[in-house]
């Protein structure tokens, strides 16, 4: 019996979740908003010449190991570049709009492997211009080859602000510093964790040292205090934290520049497995609002399952191993069969996901946040970009009474934009706890459509897959 | 627990049940007035309403009701020291026919709404399209088009009224179901999640889900929810210029003061309370939609929803006293956001300022549908018994 999977996300996981389906004689459609496959994390050049080499050799062999893996079988799939997944109902159904018209799909299974978003923490100036998500500044260069400033301050926590510095090195840009709220030192609290990553700890080793040798200052436990500019940033100061991510007076920094890169942790773009009616968890260190899945990466929607950063933060390499696993599952559960034989065939992969999801317990001791950085902003703060709604005036409506997420949302109209809330969700969860995210806060409820799309992209249907 | 013990126990706080609340607390404010939600704020019909009012109605009342609120809406601000305003844009409503059928009832409305006052006109086909650039010319019969009509933020309504509320002493509470209500004596006892409730009067404002607790009472209306969907779009440029309502297509399409368009879609279907967003709508809505409004197609849409707003059986409020003293209904039939301002002041009137004269309640009073005295309103765009929008899927 020939089964149908649709994979949603051509990052690693999606495009080891895609081989592995397809390998076990699957029908695989596999749908990805980007132009080329690689996702965030494995990019690739727009204009697909690869000429931008960013970021380490060993990075880009680990980079062409998936885009090889999927090229071996991409001839059998159904691969839909530039495509917008916006709706999934429970069936399921997945309604994808490509080439200027809707795909109405009703596959046997699909595969959530969507990623993550980077998470904003708001403080004062963050929405001006030429503040951006370190995330975003790589996006670029590793599509355009373009840099998008050249006095750069880079902020944040965990690997990517260091990685997205020293690529913005190799880039001719000057970076003026990298302000860490945590010393990259303490992943050393967890020796045993680092080992189990110890070729990426090299390659974080690698970049520390361009940094270096380019005279950049690395600061340990600073954080931004505001951004000021006339019509874009001009200036960012920052200052020492005593532990909590709060600023301590008098010790400010402030410094020159024309980009702001900063990376406060990430969101897990959830959407869609919102809308089919997974179950959702709150792990604001793995990326906010999650699916709960099994080891198989099995939700509480039938026929729903996902795979990568998207089901929790955890890295490429988790990744790109959880994509076989939960493609090799995907065919299982379309075909009504046990998983039974998945986790003997696929044992390597299951070594690997466990082998660095260890590691990530060393990255978490960098990457974490502290509460009080949901009190950087101050009450004229936007904290809802898409509609502009200031902390004082969400505080106003949770003095009202207005405590959870949806009521938040109809009476300041924060998460009504076209973001869908997964720009201020946190912010807001921080705001309605008392200034610190409490696992128990449920998400705003998730309305299609999970992208914009357009009339004519809903209007013109094919019926198909 | 101490029971609680008010003067008069409000079921529901969307439109209708805030703005008698404060309207009550504002004729007597001696009055102690209690409004219990099941939901959160704005959780209800209010909140997932298209923002849209007009005064172009068919039938006395309807005209009255509206053009009594609309005044209220230009003024809330001030009225319910409300600085920032309730996003109030006046830029007219066109309803529109693409049916010989449809226009003659329009023109006839507009012959009534003239009598009232209402600046109200009737356009021909090219006019319709002048007046909102978007709609394609072809199959237009015509229109009418009054300026005073318009939207306002549901949202901000609704809070605007809620502070208001609170500041004259009215007690809201979220999250707090009435599940039953039982006489006792010649008072009430209300049963909810917050424990017992003992009130003198009960007004139940939870429009289409009303026969719910009224039935365990003995009183049998005849109202219904009818599951409805709708969406938004980016903000885009000023190209509907209006608020366009195709009677002929069950369509309501209104770009509001922040730019973006709200689309209102009716369907026939499945009578009840369901609040999920169905796969086939946006779709069907899109075709729909585009078939007289091609100007929109490249327009992003940004949202979707679902609501639930009641129907009786002549789509006309249902506003007065039950057949159980002291337990009134104020139920909307589609026009609770922008019927609330006079539907307060006249349930204040009923409930706590001894009895009202008004003409507009005689009509609409709970009891016309046992007596057979219904009064259906010719310009509704809600009726799905005949005409285009019937079978439609």
């Amino acid at each position: 019996m020939t089964v149908s999977v649709v994979v949603v996300g051509a990052g690693p996981a999606g495009l080891m979740a895609a081989r592995e389906a397809t390998m076990r004689g699957a029908q695989v459609i596999l749908v990805d908003e980007a132009a080329r496959p690689g996702g965030q994390i494995y990019r690739q050049s727009a204009a697909g010449d690869n000429a931008a080499k960013i970021g380490l050799a060993t990075e880009r062999t680990r980079k062409q190991t998936v885009l090889d893996a999927f090229s071996e079988i991409a001839h059998q799939v159904e691969y839909l570049p530039g495509a917008a997944a916006y709706s999934l109902f429970p069936g399921p159904e997945l309604h994808v709009a490509y080439k200027g018209a809707t795909r109405e799909l009703r596959p046997d299974a699909v595969v959530l492997a969507t990623g993550v978003s980077e998470r904003g923490i708001p403080f004062p100036g963050w929405t001006l211009p030429g503040v951006m998500f370190a995330g975003g500044v790589q996006a670029t260069l590793k599509a355009h080859g373009v840099r998008a400033g050249d006095r750069v301050v880079v902020t944040g926590a965990g690997p990517l602000p260091v990685a997205v510095a020293a690529q913005l090195v190799e880039a001719g840009a000057q970076v003026q510093c990298v302000a860490l709220v945590h010393s990259l030192r303490a992943m050393l609290r967890r020796p045993a964790a680092l080992w189990a990553g110890r070729e990426l700890v090299r390659e974080g080793m690698d970049y520390l040292r361009i940094l270096s040798r380019a005279g950049v200052e690395v600061l340990d436990g600073w954080v931004p205090v505001r951004a000021d500019g006339e019509q874009r940033i001009e200036r960012v100061t920052i200052a020492r934290h005593s532990g909590d991510a709060r600023p301590i007076s008098g010790t400010e920094r402030a410094l020159d520049c024309d980009l702001l890169a900063m990376n406060f942790g990430f969101v897990a773009n959830s959407e869609l497995a919102r809308m089919a009616g997974a179950e959702i968890l709150f792990e604001p260190h793995r990326g906010g609002w999650i699916p709960r899945a099994d080891a198989f990466g099995r939700t509480a929607a039938p026929g729903v399952l996902v795979a990568g950063d998207g089901a929790g933060l955890r890295g490429a390499l988790v990744a790109a191993a959880e994509g076989r696993i939960t493609g090799a599952a995907a065919v299982a559960v379309a075909r009504g069969e046990s998983m039974d034989s998945i986790e003997a065939m696929l044992g390597a992969e299951f070594a690997q996901r466990r082998r660095h999801e260890h590691f990530q317990q060393a990255v978490q001791e960098a990457l974490r946040i502290p509460d009080g950085a949901w009190s950087w902003a101050n009450g004229e703060t936007i904290c809802c970009r898409c509609e502009c709604v200031t902390r004082s005036r969400i505080e106003r409506a949770i003095s009202d009474g207005h405590t959870s997420l949806n009521a938040l949302k109809r009476n300041t109209r924060a998460g009504m934009g076209w973001c869908g809330g997964r720009m201020c969700a946190h912010t807001l969860a921080a705001l309605t706890a008392g200034g610190r995210l409490d696992t128990a806060t449920v998400q705003m409820t998730p309305r299609p459509v999970a992208r914009l799309v357009t009339f004519a992209e809903v209007a013109n249907r094919v019926d198909g897959g | 627990m101490s029971a609680l013990t008010t003067d008069v126990l409000i079921v529901g706080a969307g439109a209708y049940g805030l703005s008698c609340a404060w309207s009550m607390a504002q004729r007597d404010p001696s009055a102690n007035i209690l409004v219990l939600d099941g939901g959160e704020f704005a959780s209800g019909a209010t909140g997932r309403n298209g923002a849209g009012f007009r005064m172009q109605w068919a039938l006395e009342f309807n005209i009255r009701l509206n053009q009594e609120s609309i005044q209220f809406f230009e003024e809330a601000h001030e009225r319910l020291d409300y600085p920032d305003g309730i996003d109030l844009c006046q830029e007219g409503y066109l309803l529109l026919a693409h049916s010989e059928r449809t226009m003659a009832a329009l023109r006839q409305a507009v012959e009534l709404q003239h009598k009232f006052g209402v600046p109200s006109e009737i356009l021909g086909p090219e006019e319709c399209v002048r007046v909102s650039p978007a709609l394609g010319l072809e199959g237009i019969v015509g229109g009418t088009y009054c300026a005073k009509d318009g939207t306002a933020s549901p949202f901000l309504w609704l809070d605007a009224l809620l502070r208001a509320a609170r500041r004259d002493g009215v007690d809201v509470r979220y999250n707090t179901r009435v599940h039953r209500i039982e006489p006792r004596g010649s008072d009430f006892v209300a049963i909810t999640d917050a424990g017992e409730v003992a009130a003198s009067k009960v007004l139940l404002c939870t429009d289409w889900a009303v026969p719910e607790l009224l039935a365990p009472l003995g009183v049998d209306l005849p109202i219904t929810g009818l599951p409805k969907e709708a969406f938004v779009s980016e903000a885009c440029d000023p190209r509907i210029g209006t608020t366009v309502i195709s009677m002929d297509n069950h369509i309501a399409v209104s770009q509001v003061r922040r730019g973006s368009v709200v689309f209102v879609v009716t369907r026939d279907r499945e009578r009840g309370g369901d609040l999920h967003s169905t796969p086939e709508f946006l779709g069907y809505s899109a075709r729909k939609i585009l078939g007289f409004m091609p100007g929109v197609s490249d327009l992003k849409i940004l949202r979707s929803w679902a609501g639930v707003s009641s129907e009786t059986p002549d789509m006309q409020a249902v506003l007065g006293e039950t057949d159980v003293e002291g337990v009134y209904a104020a139920v909307s039939a589609y026009k609770g956001f922008m019927t609330s301002p006079a539907v307060g002041r006249l349930m204040a009137e009923l409930v706590v300022g001894g009895g009202s004269n008004d003409p507009i309640l005689a009509p609409l009073h709970p009891r016309r549908f046992a007596t057979g005295a219904l009064v259906p309103e010719p310009l509704t765009n809600q009726d799905l018994s005949g005409g285009v929008g019937k079978k439609q899927q």
